[in-house]
């Protein structure tokens, strides 16, 4: 800008370059615009269904969820007041039974791949790791099926629980992995100079350390197990009574929604509404719960 | 010999001293000690006045004897057969260009060169007397007694700023007979960070989290970490590189003061500090020892031709 009014006369040469870059440079503010609306809309696209799910949800299910739909069981046809009680420890008590299982097995797995980087029983644990993360959520129920509900003659919420604490450890164990193996290896070599072992570096120094992010993947995994309905069909089972039992067939949300929705009557519809709306809630709480999971011990700190 | 021989000032100023590092340790604002008036005075008047007593000393009283070390990453040979006696409760710097195994070598001082992957060590390292290479030692055991802080300051970002002083405690039971009560390892962290010199900074925030420091403190916690254990000797690995000129002054100080405690094995790029903190030098060069001898007479009359050209400026 300064340099053509302190040149003499800018020369032929030089007034076609600044046609050129100016030409140049309109086309690349068009394209920026072009592409920055492009991307804005596929962003907000992306939330779009999430944004659809909410208004339906609210618009259908908001009537029905009250305190009775808490406290009370289901009711028959006909009958107001019926709730989902039963439903709603149902997926409490199965979180919990997969959460014993997924959270241990999933950390120690992800501790191990972890640490033992390059080894030939890390790398094929990582790859059918990541073969079971996309396997269908209905295969895990099936394997629940075959090795618990038919040896046991019966549904219980022993073989709901494992089928979804079987869907959480591959979670778990990658993300595990990838947030310990943010853990800088000098913080590693300082706690074996004071003269740590390797396994209490391991425990103490580096899941300590990498607490926080681990938090935040187990509570991401419940939230996506929380929903699961497939793996359930047919070792939970569902219930229509107040069921606190693990040996017995256990209620759950996901269960009940959608047994609620293919039957004929609009009640019913109502309350398959609300128990979506419930376990929606309930996700949303996990995930924020999980946001500040993050935050960790010394917020004030350097943030990591 | 020492320190205020003006023939050392003489050389140093030969080696064309960074004029920030020589402004910090002139200028000193921080950390007037009560008795004397200038601190840079206090840092040279501490020392011991006759050189030939410390010779003496140094020669009869190892604090650690290395005999014919190797190291290796894989197929690389990375230190070459050291040889030498580190004197006990004295400062030993080694000094050397990038790549000439110094730090590597420190790592072999408490077994800390065998955690990285491949990497191999032969030789004899002898601490009172017990080679810490002999089967059957156990390398946590050799270095709960040999301490080490890092270039980079390494505070456990998940403890507060007195867990990380007492970190190793957990780790070092109380010694026989002695029974270790709450109150006691407060004691230990406190005494521990006033060795450190970092007390005064942090007494009112013992709880707080230790990454909330400056990276100066920080290292000064590392110390003080390293410290609480009471270990029998304490490698510093580059402990300045990361600092700034005032907090390296300070962390010179520690070292210094550490003398007569502690035996002190600094590993360093800069030869002012060098020259400054310790009593004896090592020169490395490509995995070899090429000098070791009293600080003072290798800054000013070195024996080999290759350690004249490195502290003169010639090379590194």
């Amino acid at each position: 800008m300064t340099a053509p009014t302190l040149a003499p006369q800018p020369s032929a040469r030089q007034q076609a370059f600044t046609r050129r870059t100016a030409r140049t440079l309109r086309r690349r503010r068009a394209v920026n615009v072009v592409m920055v609306i492009v991307v804005c809309a596929l962003a907000v696209l992306a939330t779009l269904p999430l944004i659809v799910i909410m208004y339906y949800l609210l618009k259908f299910g908001a009537s029905s969820v009250q305190w009775h739909f808490f406290t009370n069981m289901p009711k028959p046809v006909g009958e107001d007041g019926g709730g989902m009680a039963n439903a709603i420890i149902g997926t409490i008590l199965l979180i919990g039974v997969a959460s014993l299982l997924g959270l241990p097995v999933g950390i120690g797995a992800g501790l191990y791949l972890a640490e033992h980087r390059g080894k030939a029983l890390a790398n094929s644990v990582r790859f059918l790791s990541d073969v079971l993360n996309g396997l269908p959520s209905i295969v895990m129920g099936i394997f629940a099926w075959q090795f618990l509900v038919r040896p046991l003659g019966h549904f219980s919420a022993w073989a709901g629980g494992v089928a979804l604490g079987a869907m959480m450890i591959p979670m778990v164990a990658r993300t595990t992995e990838e947030m310990v193996r943010l853990v800088p290896v000098s913080l590693r070599e300082a706690a074996l100079a004071l003269g740590y072992a390797k396994w209490r570096t391991s425990l103490t120094i580096v899941l300590r350390t990498a607490s926080a992010g681990i938090v935040t993947g187990a509570l991401v995994a419940i939230a996506r197990i929380a929903g699961e309905t497939a793996p359930l069909l047919f070792t939970a089972f569902g219930n229509q009574f107040w069921s606190t039992s693990l040996n017995q067939p256990i209620a759950a949300l996901p269960l009940q929604i959608f047994n609620y929705a293919v039957s004929p009557y609009d009640e019913w519809h109502a309350q398959a509404w609300a128990g979506a709306l419930v376990l929606i809630a309930l996700i949303f709480i996990i995930s924020l719960l999980a946001r500040f999971a993050t935050r960790g011990r010394f917020a004030g700190g350097s943030g990591d | 010999m020492s320190f205020q021989d003006a023939s050392v000032l003489t050389a140093a100023n030969h080696l064309a001293t960074p004029p920030i590092v020589a402004q910090a340790v002139a200028a000193a604002p921080t950390r007037v000690p009560p008795s004397a008036g200038s601190p840079a005075a206090a840092f040279q008047q501490q020392r011991p006045s006759t050189p030939a007593a410390r010779e003496a000393e140094a020669a009869d009283r190892i604090g650690l004897s290395v005999h014919s070390l190797d190291a290796y990453f894989g197929a690389t040979h990375a230190v070459h057969g050291v040889t030498l006696d580190f004197p006990e409760r004295l400062v030993t710097a080694i000094i050397g260009p990038s790549g000439c195994g110094k730090s590597t070598f420190l790592r072999c001082l408490n077994r800390m060169h065998e955690t990285v992957p491949t990497a191999r060590v032969t030789g004899q390292v002898s601490l009172g007397g017990m080679d810490i290479y002999r089967p059957g030692v156990n390398p946590i055991e050799v270095r709960k007694r040999i301490g080490m802080v890092f270039q980079r300051p390494t505070p456990f970002p998940t403890m507060s700023i007195r867990e990380n002083v007492a970190a190793g405690l957990r780790v070092n039971g109380p010694r026989d007979g002695e029974q270790r009560s709450r109150s006691d390892i407060e004691a230990i962290v406190e005494k521990a960070l006033r060795r450190a010199a970092l007390w005064e900074e942090v007494k009112d925030r013992l709880h707080e989290g230790a990454t909330g420091l400056s990276g100066g403190q920080q290292q000064r916690l590392c110390i003080a970490r390293a410290l609480a254990t009471d270990p029998a000797v304490l490698l510093l690995d580059e402990p300045t590189a990361s600092l700034d000129p005032l907090s390296t002054q300070k962390v010179e100080e520690l070292v210094y003061e550490l003398r007569g405690e502690t035996t002190v094995i600094i590993v360093t790029h800069n030869m002012q500090q060098a020259a400054r903190v310790s009593d004896r030098t090592a020169f490395m060069l490509a995995g070899d020892l090429v000098e070791y001898t009293a600080t003072g007479t290798l800054f000013t009359n070195p024996g080999d031709h290759r350690t004249e050209a490195y502290i003169t400026g010639r090379f590194g």
